[in-house]
């Protein structure tokens, strides 16, 4: 009776190690293999390297020394610099990330609109996110410049007098983040568009019946069932702010005085400038925790704003 | 076996074949790092067994014919272009111009990625501010080994260009083509607009002080039109200054151990240059000549008309030459140069045109070829006529002569340059003195920009540039 259940329960499955199944696993993964090696070979190998350079004073030109802990040690204790760029990738991203959702909201909601053209607005908001940063990067700093830029040019139409952007302390960081904003809005917008086509008409139907206000199916309806896409975005944005770089190497190099030396542009000197590559390394680690940890504490906290249907 | 059996290819067969060529490709990159290609000789010792293996002859070329060589501006339509030219025809040789995403900071992160992978080319323009660095790190050759079998005769030479690559062991790793010293250009037409009287022609300080310039950059400036001064743009002006001002070792102390800028008199120096914007606007803002990935700014605000008098080197000779609008031309002036205003002295610093043989070159016997000659008498004289800078070879730089191709396209007072290589001022050069210049220079941005004083600036980083200097860190 127990044999014939056990049959009933495992109907004609082949043997576990058969030849033909190793043969069929063997040949699957050829196939995979090279996407395997190379990802072993060009991330994960790097990156225990990384860890162990993070531990010595490397240079990429002689022999490392180990060095224990000091690369860390020195970084919280003792790197004025390593602090302001701290400071200044948290005003980046502070500024960044909610500007950069919040208009790509408002776009979404407009490219959500019945109208005519509206596939054309589309792309041409994603137009950006497509452009080579480099070259965004370089007609910006003509539009930025000081006299003859297009920015401060319409600005004193309107009598005011602009500043030097990427030349004043002051105002580096802001020219950045409008750029970066300019450039990354098309993603957001479209994940937020896609999110906002998946929220079934039923809901607004009852909303309605109900009496609700325009602003009141945005407030109870729209905004709760997007906060999914809004959540993905908020974690991919929060990481890829952390590792801005691009931008701020064309246009500002990191300066003036290091206003705009964020914690990427900082990490590249010190590795490419400076030849300090254990001490890079350690920042690389560092910063992998502090994203790591940033992340676990927002998918933590999602469950108090963050509504699945 | 027949045939077919051996020429039939199963689907087993295959994938084995690729897994076997696969982990074959897989070890064969992973060896082959290029130093791994050179012989015992070369990749053993130090450089001074490197370069000797190579002059005896162990050493073997990639292409004997080939010599990689890398500057780190566009060699195009240049003086050195022209003396490479020269060389391939003399000899026969060919040369492998490597290009590179631009200078500065690029161009350092390029030579270094390139170094610790092993691809650089067999020469490289370095920094003079670096030469120690890469000494010290084992990537560049000595080249005594080929002096002496060359019989390279030091007399032949200025002394301080030629030294300049001796390290304290005695080895000679890199060679110095010539020196570009740092010059006041000024807009002639400026000068006879404004009614003001032109700066001096020789090398004095008499009427050009300190003060005596700053009132001629205030005559010069017409506001909204014209700066009377720009200096600030340019780093070499550090040295320059702060030495002029009575601080004997200029911006590092001569052990390499103390940031002597930040020292009262290297502040005051620096301010003063601060103040032709903050003070006494006659200098363009900082935004204006300084913009990442904008090359030439303030070099074209002197040829557009719209700075007076400008600190540059030698090596901008040809740039003026070329851009500034010809006779007829709307826009043309003439330019000449006058020496750097003197107050406790009257020094000007200048930069050492240094290629080095790498420690991965394929070549080196070829690179050392082409740098002797670019050095020697035929190349020099070649730099020596086209203005570029002066020759270390000493015979070339009577060469060095106004208005002779074509007529008054070069600076009149050109002769200056040769003077002022006799009142040279040198950085003392560690090999830490990248480190801590990265650290100041970027940090001085606040004083330029007008929003902190350069004593506040330089105190509040000394600590950091020093702990550079010691080489701890």
């Amino acid at each position: 009776m127990a044999v014939k259940a056990k049959a009933l329960a495992r109907p004609a499955t082949r043997p576990r190690f058969s030849r033909r199944r190793v043969r069929q696993n063997l040949e699957g993964w050829l196939f995979i293999a090279p996407v395997v090696v190379g990802v072993l070979s060009f991330y994960f190998v790097p990156i225990l390297i990384s860890f162990y350079t993070s531990f010595t004073n490397a240079d990429g030109l002689t022999k490392p020394d180990w060095v224990g802990l000091f690369n860390y040690q020195r970084l919280f204790t003792r790197d004025q610099f390593f602090r302001r760029s701290v400071l200044n990738t948290l005003f980046y991203v502070v500024g960044h990330i909610p500007l950069t959702i919040g208009l790509a909201l408002a776009l979404a909601l407009l490219c959500n609109r019945p109208m005519r053209g509206v596939t054309w607005f589309r792309t041409a908001y994603f137009i950006p996110v497509v452009t080579n940063v480099v070259a965004v990067s370089l007609v910006w700093s003509f539009f930025f410049s000081p006299r003859g830029g297009i920015i401060n040019w319409g600005l004193s139409l309107v009598g005011i007098g602009g500043p030097a952007w990427l030349t004043d302390t002051t105002w580096a960081m802001p020219a950045v983040i409008i750029v970066s904003v300019w450039f990354g809005v098309g993603y957001p917008m479209i994940i937020l568009l896609a999110g906002l086509q998946g929220i079934p008409e039923i809901y607004y139907d009852a909303a309605k019946i109900d009496g609700a206000s325009t602003w009141g199916r945005f407030r109870y309806v729209t905004l709760p069932l997007l906060t999914p896409a809004i959540f993905f975005l908020t974690i991919t944005q929060f990481i890829s702010s952390f590792q801005v770089f691009g931008i701020i190497y064309v246009l500002t190099g990191g300066g003036p005085a290091r206003a705009t030396s964020v914690y990427i542009y900082y990490l590249y000197q010190n590795a490419f400038q400076n030849s300090r590559l254990g001490y890079a390394s350690a920042m690389a680690w560092v910063l992998f925790a502090a994203i790591a940890l940033i992340t676990l504490v927002q998918w933590k906290l999602q469950k108090r704003w963050v509504i699945y249907d | 076996m027949t045939s077919d059996a051996t020429s039939r290819v199963t689907r087993r067969r295959f994938l084995t074949g690729m897994a076997a060529a696969g982990g074959a490709a897989a070890l064969a990159a992973c060896g082959s790092n290029p130093r791994d290609q050179t012989t015992p000789a070369t990749a053993g010792g130090g450089p001074t067994t490197a370069a000797a293996q190579t002059v005896v002859g162990a050493a073997p070329a990639r292409d004997a014919g080939v010599t990689s060589f890398m500057n780190w501006d566009d060699i195009r339509d240049t003086p050195i272009e022209a003396v490479i030219k020269e060389y391939e025809q003399q000899t026969g040789r060919k040369v492998e111009n490597v290009p590179n995403p631009g200078t500065g900071n690029e161009y350092e992160t390029k030579v270094r990625t390139m170094l610790a992978g092993g691809t650089a080319p067999d020469i490289m323009r370095v920094n003079d501010d670096f030469v120690r660095y890469y000494s010290i790190k084992d990537q560049v050759r000595d080249l005594s080994p080929y002096l002496k079998r060359d019989n390279i005769k030091p007399d032949d030479y200025f002394a301080p260009i030629y030294n300049f690559a001796k390290q304290p062991s005695g080895q000679y790793t890199a060679w110095s083509l010539g020196n570009q010293p740092r010059l006041i250009f000024y807009n002639v037409n400026a000068f006879k607009e404004a009614g003001v009287p032109l700066p001096p022609k020789e090398w004095t300080k008499q009427g050009w002080t300190w003060n005596d310039f700053l009132e001629t950059a205030k005559k010069l400036t017409k506001p909204g039109e014209r700066w009377g001064a720009l200096v600030y743009d340019d780093t070499g002006m550090e040295q320059t200054f702060a030495v002029n001002n009575g601080v004997e070792s200029g911006i590092y102390s001569e052990d390499g151990k103390k940031f002597t800028l930040a020292s009262p008199k290297g502040a005051e120096a620096l301010q003063f240059l601060a103040d032709l914007t903050c003070k006494h606007q006659v200098q363009p803002e900082r935004g204006l000549v300084d913009q990442p990935g904008v090359p030439n700014l303030g070099n074209n605000l002197f040829v557009g008309g719209k700075v007076a008098m400008a600190a540059r080197t030698q090596g901008t000779i040809n740039y003026f030459r070329r851009n500034i609008p010809k006779v007829g031309e709307p826009g043309h002036f003439e330019f000449d140069v006058a020496p750097i205003p003197g107050n406790v002295a009257q020094k000007s610093e200048g930069s050492l045109i240094c290629f080095a043989v790498t420690k991965p070159a394929k070549n080196p016997d070829g690179a050392w070829e082409l740098l002797e000659f670019m050095g020697g008498p035929e190349g020099a004289k070649i730099f020596a006529a086209r203005g570029a800078f002066i020759p270390a070879y000493k015979a070339a730089a009577d060469l060095i002569q106004p208005g002779k191709e074509p007529p008054s396209s070069y600076p009149a007072n050109i002769q200056l340059f040769v003077q002022a290589t006799e009142h040279a001022t040198v950085v003392n050069f560690t090999e830490n003195t990248e480190n801590a210049r990265n650290i100041y220079r970027d940090e001085l941005d606040k004083a330029w920009t007008c929003q902190e004083s350069v004593k506040s600036v330089l105190d509040r980083v000394r600590p950091d540039v020093e702990e550079a200097l010691s080489g701890k860190f």
